[in-house]
């Protein structure tokens, strides 16, 4: 990547469209601060954000942040319930009360009663429901998503992008990856890639 | 719970074959080292307490003259008769025995002293004859330096000063001339030719073998007597207080006393030295256990940390630090180790209960009616801590690979 120069406002669904090998997750991986750029700064809040230091940064991350990929990554040894329960120990939230988050996030998603399935015993569609669950348990400012609905049939796909509507409506910044123009309008701000560089936003 | 350890049992839970195979093979390991080490011990510290309470603790004798010792070399020049040849043989006995066992007894170290004659002779019973060494004793002096009584049968040292005649003989011994009953006569006969019926009144039964078959106690006047060894002695035994300070003080005595001092430690160091080697060969083996079933655990959490890819790297997304991640697979190892401790613990106890309840007999170094065992709890700590400690080093390696994923690499490869 090289030039990049981006800044997201509170509140904004911002979507990051590209070709293949432009550079898009890269970004999202940066700032999701998964990653490092060989050169450059991070800021948040106008703080800047040091990146060498691994534990506060992944403290960062489990505070402020939920992301949801094109694949689920659900953990298969934990129930759905558990799924979303587990970024919120971490927290250091008390069972008790990470318990009933979960429960609440997965009943707004529409999974309520299939809190104890395996996640072998789901749909697609649903798996990608309880990615979103989990992104948001811990209540983060900021939701970054790559590819979200790369594996879902339009149905579901729709189902995603409501949610995402309706979380961005309550206040959550959302930064969204995708090749799909008709998903990035429905977002409020587009940025192109190309190359590693952004193009217009 | 904490949110590392709830996630490594998770993932145990799921995995529950490996988790028990794992398991199996630390309380194999840790069964291993206790039985082994019971038995072993059992054996040796039965042994070692045996040959304690029979032998002297440290013993006095003539030193054993070296056939060099014995010839003339110097030639005086100016005399008129040269004489070569050798020199007469010191004979096999302790001037002053008296003056020094009083010394002795003064020695704060020391709790008693007793005078010995020992000799060789063939006892014969019926058409059996074996080949024995003779020991004369006085038995009120000998209850200071040994505990002969505790092996006694039927308990008649006494009966050694009632009648000059009487002996004890080594239980095989008697099983070798057919005697199974005391008050039976046997005739001794010795180099020089002497030979004399005496009676056998009770039966000596240490469970060492190689004493067994060979000695018989005799009065020691009677033993003076018939070798024409009017108060003389050859061996004086001495008990000390700590028997583990005996080589130390055998040391010291040797420097006062001209003859020869040894303490039971020297006596028998070939036994120690196999014993020695012995351990050292056994705890290869139980090393051996212990390792593989360490590896064991390495393989499974290694196998576990390349297929948990996607998982791990999602935890990192999360907010799971690498140390978490190092310590969740960490756990799983602990978890594992723990309990497979707990279980070897019972296999051990389980194993241990039956081999005490067999009823073998065993004739070898020792001899005993089955297993001789040692159930000291400080194997099972041991055994616990040991394996516990290789299966941790062994969990290490996978688990710090695991904390060293690059989350973007993995995201990226699906």
């Amino acid at each position: 990547m090289k030039n990049i120069s981006l800044e997201i406002e509170r509140g904004e669904f911002v979507a990051i469209i590209g070709p293949s090998g432009s550079g898009k997750s890269s970004l999202l991986y940066i700032m999701g601060l998964l990653d490092r750029p060989t050169e450059g700064k991070i800021y948040y809040k106008d703080r800047e954000i040091d990146l060498s230091k691994v534990e506060a940064l992944s403290r960062f991350r489990n505070e402020k942040m939920g992301f949801v990929f094109q694949f689920h990554y659900l953990i298969p040894e934990l129930d759905l319930l558990e799924n979303v329960i587990a970024p919120q120990l971490k927290l250091g939230k008390p069972w008790p009360e990470a318990e009933e988050r979960a429960r609440e996030l997965l009943e707004r998603l529409g999974l309520k009663g299939k809190e104890r399935r395996q996640v072998t015993e789901i749909s697609g569609g649903e798996m990608q429901r309880v990615a979103i669950a989990r992104a948001l348990a811990n209540d983060p400012e900021l939701l970054l998503c790559d590819e979200p609905t790369g594996n879902l049939d339009s149905k579901n796909t729709e189902r995603v992008m409501e949610i995402f509507e309706e979380i961005n409506a309550k206040g959550k910044t959302i930064v969204m990856v995708t090749h799909d123009l008709n998903l990035a309008k429905r977002a409020k701000k587009i940025i192109s890639m190309r190359d590693g560089e952004i193009v217009t936003s | 719970m904490s949110a590392n350890f709830f996630i490594a049992f998770a993932f145990l839970k799921k995995r529950k074959k490996q988790t028990i195979i794992s398991l199996l093979g630390v309380a194999i390991s840790v069964a291993t080292f206790v039985v082994m080490s019971s038995i072993m011990f059992g054996f040796q510290k039965y042994f070692i307490q045996q040959v304690i309470d029979i032998e002297a603790h440290i013993s006095i004798k003539p030193k054993e003259e070296i056939a060099e010792d014995r010839l003339i070399r110097r030639i005086d020049k100016e005399s008129l008769v040269k004489a070569y040849g050798n020199k007469p043989r010191e004979k096999d006995r302790i001037l002053g025995w008296r003056e020094i066992m009083k010394s002795l007894e003064k020695n704060p170290h020391i709790l008693g002293v007793s005078p010995h004659l020992e000799s060789k002779g063939v006892l014969k019973y019926g058409s059996k004859e074996k080949t024995v060494t003779l020991i004369g004793i006085e038995p009120s002096l000998e209850v200071n330096a040994s505990v002969i009584e505790r092996f006694l049968e039927y308990k008649n040292l006494k009966q050694l000063e009632a009648n000059k005649d009487n002996i004890i003989i080594g239980k095989i011994v008697a099983r070798d001339l057919g005697i199974s009953e005391p008050n039976k006569r046997v005739v001794l006969s010795l180099p020089n030719g002497e030979v004399k019926s005496l009676k056998v009144v009770d039966f000596f039964n240490s469970g060492i073998t190689n004493i067994d078959a060979s000695r018989v106690y005799i009065p020691l006047r009677t033993l003076q007597s018939l070798l024409d060894r009017i108060d003389e002695v050859n061996v004086l035994v001495i008990k000390v207080r700590d028997v583990n300070m005996a080589e130390a003080l055998s040391r010291e005595l040797q420097r006062e006393i001209k003859y020869e001092v040894e303490s039971w430690q020297r006596a028998y160091l070939n036994f120690l030295k196999i014993f020695k080697v012995q351990n050292i060969i056994t705890y290869m083996i139980v090393f051996a256990v212990v390792l593989v079933s360490a590896f064991g655990i390495f393989n499974i959490i290694m196998m576990t940390v390349m297929e948990k890819r996607k998982e791990i790297a999602i935890l990192m997304a999360m907010g799971y630090t690498p140390r978490d991640v190092t310590l969740i697979f960490l756990m799983t190892g602990l978890v594992t180790s723990i309990l497979g401790a707990l279980l070897g613990t019972i296999l051990a106890y389980g194993i241990l209960e039956y081999l005490s309840s067999l009823e073998l007999n065993i004739e070898g170094l020792l001899r005993s009616k089955g297993f001789i065992l040692d159930r000291s709890p400080l194997y099972y700590l041991i055994g616990c801590l040991l394996s516990l400690f290789f299966s941790l080093a062994a969990s290490f390696y996978p688990a710090y690979r695991a904390s060293r994923l690059n989350p973007v690499e993995i995201f990226r490869s699906l």
